[in-house]
């Protein structure tokens, strides 16, 4: 191996915080050579992006860096003073952030914020800094760049939003990269793409690439070399193509119980909704989210909505609601139609249908304690004496595998898996017959999701309740639906058992979907879908 | 965007119009009698002196008539004539708004750029117990009344040390006194919600990428947090307006400075009433008009606001793509 670019060793992190010192990094240690792709994989909490920060010298305030250093082309990065870093930052040291909803100033042209890389370090004069952002939009595979380069970052997707932050990483000509999840908060074919352009540029240019992530399949596809965080500690280090022995994910899907033998519960028949879009848009002046979809949903058993985003599969879960009305089609319930229901009875009708959100932090109000939060639904459809209401809401914790303990607490006090088993207790509180997951833990760690994915299935077994499973991950579907619905641009594309869906996918843009699933690149990575 | 102007310019012709009404009612609709109150009670005058006085003011008409006369007059920028000055009320708000103008016009360049200075010095101050402390200078600006920061003042800068004269107006000289008691209750307010924006701006994901992008700290506040922080204190700063024209009542009298808080102040003790409705008139379509200006400064700020007037999520997305 050549002498390392990048060699951090020892490094400890802590933390101050109000209930004492945290320590987030104890001795880690890793080591990057020129041009070299290391990934470092771990769970939230492991330290995975303190690591991170730490090596840009962005660490927040309340952190304080007591031992080990950062040793960068011969300099302690530790040791450096900040106005050194500054220089540093952009044109040796780049970043690639994790969200790229939020990672752009909103208020400032995309062009003009790839162009700041290049006028802070010097490297291009005014006029010479525009015409080169577009050349490295281009670069970045970002269509149209000199119309994306005047263009705000609210008027881009998010595919586009994070090719136009690998143009800023990569404008100064840095030697490291440091992608912080780069692309987690994208759909699977994007991210596939995203990920490409990035591996493409990095290797092109001789970067060296510090690649952050939750996803050990996404690591195995893209590294050189794998490090594993855990509790602040380096449990683990792979070289390439090496079988990883802590797959975040189960290698063997869980299976719920067979059934297909249920009464037709929900049948939503030809649904169709249309939003206007705004004048001056040029083609057509109504959106399709959802067009022409039609599916049943068998009592006890789960069917799986797959899409990426924007495929409708989220307006379908509020047709089914009843917070939005189709512009045609129909819902049934129990063979009745939802739409000739009158108020009093849709009011019933909508005891027996709850949601679980995707993202547990807003989906609880941070006010209420948990006890409040659960026995919510029932206060508000005047449902037993406020003793029997705590007693529902102590039942319905422990139905959840909560400890009854966490009834006092706020929602800010319990992690994410916490809060998610929270919203299923509140969405189970009213006995619902059918409850609609809008993407229920794709915000969780992978661990924390196959404990949510299990409790699911065995509320399922219990309750005998139907789920709605919305998600864009496929693995997640093989462990718990039955039967398959795929979505593409509003549009149902195919359906069936999941077996046999994922088996032999009949249709081009499932066998797309299955194939920009991370790890399929790898053969020993441990969520390989078969 | 035009149509946008349009609608908030109606807005503001239905705003002038409710302070036209509300005025109306409470000063000329309620019981009591005009012009008793402006001859007073120990005035020697005959019933005839008083019908004829209201006939020459049209207050003999029925109240739906003086109502729907003086709204028309309004409209054609004529707001009746004064009892008091006897002059039209336009000739003597003209006469005062100068000196007003002035005054309010130096209390928010101040205060302004005041506040905005100490927002950012209260995020960059390299020590933790610097910004602390200068964070608890925002609140004492608002938290003292302008009475008595002018009476401070006056008595340290003009009679102590004879720096700046204590009344009148002559020259900026006599504008640095009243314009700093009026600036510090702006720039207080300005500065707290800067501050707020800039710790809240200071915590988003922009700014890692800004720092990681090379900027230093001062830098990624001033170029980056400052104009997402910008849009809550412009929105109080539009606010602002009405409070410095409450506020120069009390300033113009404490300075004795010519202005509308005097004439505000003259015009309710000689009971002139259609001079008050006149000021509550002027009073609010500088508020509308200053706000008007706001909204229209928004889009400049966060191009958000300009493209996406009513959209839906949904939507939104659809033409990102």
């Amino acid at each position: 191996m050549t002498a390392p670019l990048l060699r951090v060793s020892g490094l400890a992190v802590r933390y101050r915080s109000r209930s004492g010192d945290v320590d987030a990094l104890h001795s880690a240690g890793i080591e990057i050579a020129p041009g070299q792709t290391v990934a470092v994989v771990g769970e939230s909490g492991s330290g995975k992006s303190t690591l991170a920060h730490a090596v840009l010298g962005l660490l927040p305030d309340a952190a304080r860096i007591v031992a080990g250093r950062i040793d960068f082309d011969g300099m302690d990065l530790t040791r450096l003073h900040e106005r050194a870093f500054t220089t540093l930052r952009g044109r040796e040291i780049a970043l690639v952030p994790q969200d790229p909803g939020t990672g752009l100033n909103p208020v400032q042209r995309i062009g003009d914020q790839v162009a700041e890389v290049l006028r802070l370090h010097d490297l291009a004069g005014a006029r010479d800094a525009a015409v080169r952002t577009v050349g490295l939009l281009e670069e970045a595979g970002v269509p149209e760049p000199a119309l994306r380069a005047r263009q705000y970052p609210h008027e881009l997707s998010g595919g586009l939003r994070q090719r136009a932050l690998i143009a800023m990483a990569l404008a100064g000509r840095p030697r490291l990269v440091v992608a912080d999840e780069p692309t987690s908060a994208l759909d699977v074919t994007v991210q596939q793409h995203v990920l490409d352009r990035l591996e493409t540029l990095t290797r092109a240019s001789g970067t060296a690439v510090l690649l952050i992530t939750h996803d050990l399949a996404v690591a195995a596809d893209r590294a050189d070399h794998i490090v594993v965080l855990s509790g602040g500690r380096v449990v683990e280090a792979h070289d390439r193509g090496e079988v990883l022995c802590a797959p975040a994910r189960r290698t063997v899907p869980r299976r719920p119980p067979a059934r297909s033998d249920g009464d037709v519960h929900v049948r939503a028949e030809a649904l169709v909704k249309e939003y206007p879009l705004p004048r001056g848009y040029e083609g057509d002046q109504v959106l399709r989210a959802v067009d022409d979809v039609t599916f049943e949903l068998r009592r006890g058993e789960t069917f799986g909505l797959v899409g990426e985003s924007g495929s409708g599969k989220s307006t379908i879960a509020r047709i089914l609601l009843g917070l939005t009305p189709p512009t045609s089609g129909r819902v049934l319930v129990d063979g009745r139609d939802v739409a000739a229901l009158s108020s009093r009875d849709r009011r019933q009708l909508r005891r027996t249908v709850q949601v679980v959100h995707q993202n547990p932090y807003a989906s609880l109000n941070p006010r209420m304690d948990v006890a409040r939060i659960v026995q919510e639904p029932l206060a508000s459809f005047g449902i037993g004496t406020r003793a029997e209401r705590r007693a529902r809401a102590a039942e319905l914790l422990d139905l959840v595998r909560l400890p009854a303990v966490l009834a006092r607490r706020r929602p800010h006090e319990l992690s994410g898996g916490q809060r998610q088993r929270v919203a299923i207790a509140r969405a189970l509180a009213l006995r619902p017959l059918l409850l609609v997951c809008d993407e229920p833990v794709s915000a969780l760690d992978a661990s924390v999701q196959t404990q949510l994915v299990d409790l699911l299935v065995d509320l399922q077994a219990q309750l005998d309740v139907t789920y709605l499973f919305i998600t864009h991950d496929l693995a997640l579907v093989r462990d718990l639906a039955h039967r398959v619905g795929v979505l593409e641009r509003g549009r149902l594309v195919e359906q069936g058992p999941v077996d046999r869906l994922f088996a032999d996918p009949g249709h081009a843009y499932t066998r797309r979907l299955l194939a920009a699933v991370p790890g399929s690149r790898t053969p020993s990575a441990p969520t390989l879908p078969t | 965007m035009a149509r946008y102007v349009l609608a908030r310019l109606t807005q503001a012709a239905f705003v002038l119009w409710a302070a036209y009404t509300v005025s109306f009612v409470v000063l000329f609709a309620l019981p009591g009698d005009p012009v008793a109150l402006m001859v007073g009670p120990d005035a020697n005058v005959t019933e005839e002196q008083m019908a004829a006085i209201r006939s020459q003011y049209g207050l003999d008409r029925p109240l739906a008539v003086q109502y729907l006369a003086g709204l028309a007059e309004a409209t054609r920028g004529d707001l009746g004539d004064s009892m008091q000055a006897r002059q039209p009320v336009t000739t003597a708000i003209a006469e005062s708004f100068g000196p007003t103008a002035k005054l309010a016009g130096a209390a928010l360049v101040v205060g302004t750029a005041a506040g905005v200075l100490l927002a950012l010095l209260a995020m960059l101050a390299p020590r933790p117990w610097q910004r602390t402390a200068l964070l608890t200078l925002p609140p004492l600006g608002v938290a003292v009344p302008s009475f008595l920061l002018g009476l401070l003042l006056l008595h340290l800068l003009s009679f102590r040390w004879q720096l700046f004269p204590a009344s009148g107006d002559d020259g900026w000289r006599s504008l640095v006194l009243p314009a700093l008691t009026m600036a510090a209750p702006a720039a207080g307010v300005i500065a707290q919600v800067l501050a707020a924006g800039l710790r809240q701006a200071g915590r988003e994901d922009y700014m890692v990428t800004a720092r990681a992008k090379g900027n230093s700290r001062p830098r990624a506040y001033a170029r980056h947090a400052l104009r997402n922080a910008a849009l809550p204190a412009l929105t109080m700063t539009g606010l602002l307006v009405g409070g410095l024209l409450a506020g120069s009542v009390v300033v113009e009298t404490v300075f004795a400075r010519p202005g509308l808080g005097r004439l505000t102040t003259m015009a309710v003790s000689a009971q002139d009433l259609a001079l008050v409705q006149g000021l509550v008139l002027v009073g609010a379509a500088l508020f509308v008009l200053v706000n008007l200006a706001v909204d229209l400064l928004y889009p400049l700020l966060d191009p958000r606001v300009a493209t996406a007037p009513r959209r839906r999520a949904g939507v939104r997305q659809i033409t990102a793509l």
